[in-house]
């Protein structure tokens, strides 16, 4: 129960993030980097990290990855240094460099010119090569079929102090209401939580996400909590909201992996209970699904009956085993229904009359011999008299 | 003298012993009547029925039982009673002698499935109402008369004398497809100790046609 708790809690949570996604799509690359170029300014910023010719290194990996793209065709040891993660964004910033040959260091040096700057940077360094270079470090000249999403309002710890209590709401209303909500605790295993910069603003909707998922409380005993804390943590930094479509995608992958055992999403409440009722059919509807023997078939309603023979929807109200009779098999029509055979034989015959003979046979016969008496009294008389 | 004296004495005594005789007779054959086994059959194996009769098609709703007749043995009988069950399980069985008792829990008469119709042999001294039970024979002819002025003509396929301890429950009350009759009655031995005879007649049968007269 608390395990299937923990998988909803993870949905509930997803879907929340789903929402905080939605409010501010391409978020990531609109959202600013340290752009403190002296190590006073870069360590004003809390978690930034000044490192010596490289410069300001914020210390997530988006950030990092970011930064890169945004130094584009900056020197190579800038993008290898700082990118920890290896990210997709960095090595697309390398290749562009090189192709782009050595003037495309042109405009890079000093990182925090901006995410955009920084992709538009590789579309640079790609034009580059095809041009022979005689554009190189315009940074300007993006194709507008490959053009990329407009930058965005950053997410701002005013939407996540309005979205994060909702995520938290809706767990101990859903999933908790039954539990005590005393000795909360957050999610275990969490790395170094992504703050807000000077602005309020997060760098991006992967940091805003853990930091939401880092202020979700569970009652202490919760199961499963530390898987629902890597699942979390992998859905916050997977997150691409570049593209609407295919964050919706990875969601749905997501759910699907996250909570496979769900018949449906959560929520939703099927109309009609199964012909079979499988194992886990109690664990997760009871309490939110009520049926009545209008609502089923006599199988359906026997089946449930089988499995849970305390009938709690009542649908056996004459306790006779039987739920629902009223809902007859179509074959019955077939037979008379029985309440059940007698068995054994019947006790039709006390003994008391062994003649065979009836009532009206019994006088006849009785007459017979009474006249019989007579006549013979009679004849016995008469020659007595005459002797 | 004397010889009218004889004579007189002889007369006597043949006449006496003209009326012992007789009346030996007469014993000796009432009692071979009471305890020989005389056919029961009282009737025809069918009863002519009525020429301007409306079929109606089998097999019929439910509907209680008004009338009851078995012409090869003469039962023809309105004490009708319904039957239901024992705290054992068993058939419950009618109060007195001459009534006929039929299993509530069972089908009505032209419906779907056996109708079951149960009746002492004997009771309290008296023949009960399925007495002569045991005389019916196949192909006989059974008419059940319903309280909705249907007719059902049943036609006798077999009749079993069966110990109780091996009733035949399911051949008995089990579904079957098409309207049926249970005839049943005790038969057999009357086993003193326990008060009961050791087996059960029963006459199976089923619905040839329904008619409204």
């Amino acid at each position: 129960m608390r395990g299937r708790r923990s998988s909803r809690s993870a949905a509930v949570v997803l879907a929340g993030c789903v929402g905080l996604a939605v409010m501010a799509p391409g978020l990531a690359l609109a959202a600013p980097v340290p752009s403190a170029t002296t190590e006073a300014e870069c360590e004003a910023v809390a978690g930034n990290t000044w490192i010596e010719g490289v410069g300001c290194d914020d210390g997530t990996t988006s950030t990092t990855t970011t930064t890169t793209d945004a130094s584009g065709s900056g020197s190579a040891a800038s993008s290898g240094s700082s990118t920890s993660s290896g990210s997709t964004g960095a090595g697309t910033g390398t290749t562009a460099n090189t192709d782009g040959g050595g003037a495309a260091g042109t405009p890079a040096g000093t990182p925090g010119t901006g995410s955009a700057t920084g992709t538009t940077g590789t579309e640079t360094g790609t034009e580059n090569t095809e041009d022979d270079g005689t554009e190189t470090g315009t940074g300007t000249t993006a194709d507008p079929a490959t053009a990329p999403v407009p930058p965005a309002e950053p997410i701002s710890t005013v939407a996540l102090a309005e979205g994060v209590p909702q995520l938290q709401a809706a767990l101990n209303e859903d999933l908790l209401e039954d539990l005590p909500l005393a000795d909360l605790l957050p999610l275990p295993d969490l790395p170094d939580i992504p703050q807000p910069d000077a602005d309020g603003n997060f760098e991006n909707v992967n940091a805003a996400c853990l930091n939401a998922i880092s202020q979700l409380q569970f009652p202490t005993g919760t199961e499963g909590l530390d898987v629902l804390s890597q699942q979390l943590q992998g859905f916050c930094e997977q997150l691409d909201p570049t593209t609407l479509t295919d964050l919706l995608d990875s969601l749905l992958e997501l759910l699907n992996g996250l909570i496979p055992s769900l018949p449906e999403a959560p929520g939703t409440i099927p109309t009609e209970a199964p012909s079979y009722v499988p194992a886990n059919y109690w664990g997760y509807w009871h309490k939110q699904y009520d049926v009545d023997c209008p609502e089923l078939t006599y199988d359906e309603a026997n089946a449930i009956l089988a499995w849970d023979r305390s009938d709690p929807f009542r649908l056996d109200r004459d306790d006779d085993g039987e739920a629902c009779e009223g809902n007859a098999h179509g074959d019955d029509v077939e037979y008379v229904e029985y309440i059940g055979y007698p068995v054994g034989g019947v006790a039709t015959g006390d003994g008391s009359t062994g003649s065979g003979a009836s009532g009206v046979e019994v006088a006849l016969a009785a007459g017979v011999l009474s006249g019989l008496g007579v006549t013979g009294l009679a004849l016995v008389r008469r020659f007595a008299r005459q002797g | 003298m004397a010889t009218t004296t004889e004579q007189g004495t002889g007369t006597n005594g043949t006449t006496r012993a003209t009326i012992g005789i007789l009346v030996v007779l007469a014993l000796l054959a009432v009692v071979a009547y009471l305890s020989g086994d005389p056919s029961q059959r009282v009737g025809p194996a069918a009863a002519d029925l009525p020429a301007d009769r409306t079929a109606v098609a089998l097999p019929l709703e439910s509907a209680a039982t008004s009338n009851l007749r078995i012409p090869s043995i003469g039962v023809d009988t309105r004490q009708l009673k319904e039957l239901g069950q024992t705290e054992d399980r068993r058939l419950e069985v009618p109060k007195d002698a001459p009534t006929v008792g039929h299993y509530a829990g069972g089908a009505a008469p032209g419906e779907r499935g056996p109708a079951v119709y149960a009746s002492h042999v004997n009771y309290r001294g008296v023949d009960g109402g399925f007495a002569r039970l045991a005389e019916v024979e196949a192909g006989d002819q059974v008419l059940i008369e319903r309280e909705d002025g249907v007719t059902v003509v049943y036609a006798v396929d077999r009749v079993d004398e069966v110990d109780k301890n091996a009733f035949p429950t399911a051949q008995v009350y089990g579904p079957t497809t098409d309207a049926q009759l249970r005839l049943i009655t005790c038969g057999g031995e009357f086993d003193t100790d326990v008060r009961s005879y050791e087996d059960n007649v029963i006459v199976f049968g089923h619905a040839v046609e329904a008619y409204r007269a």
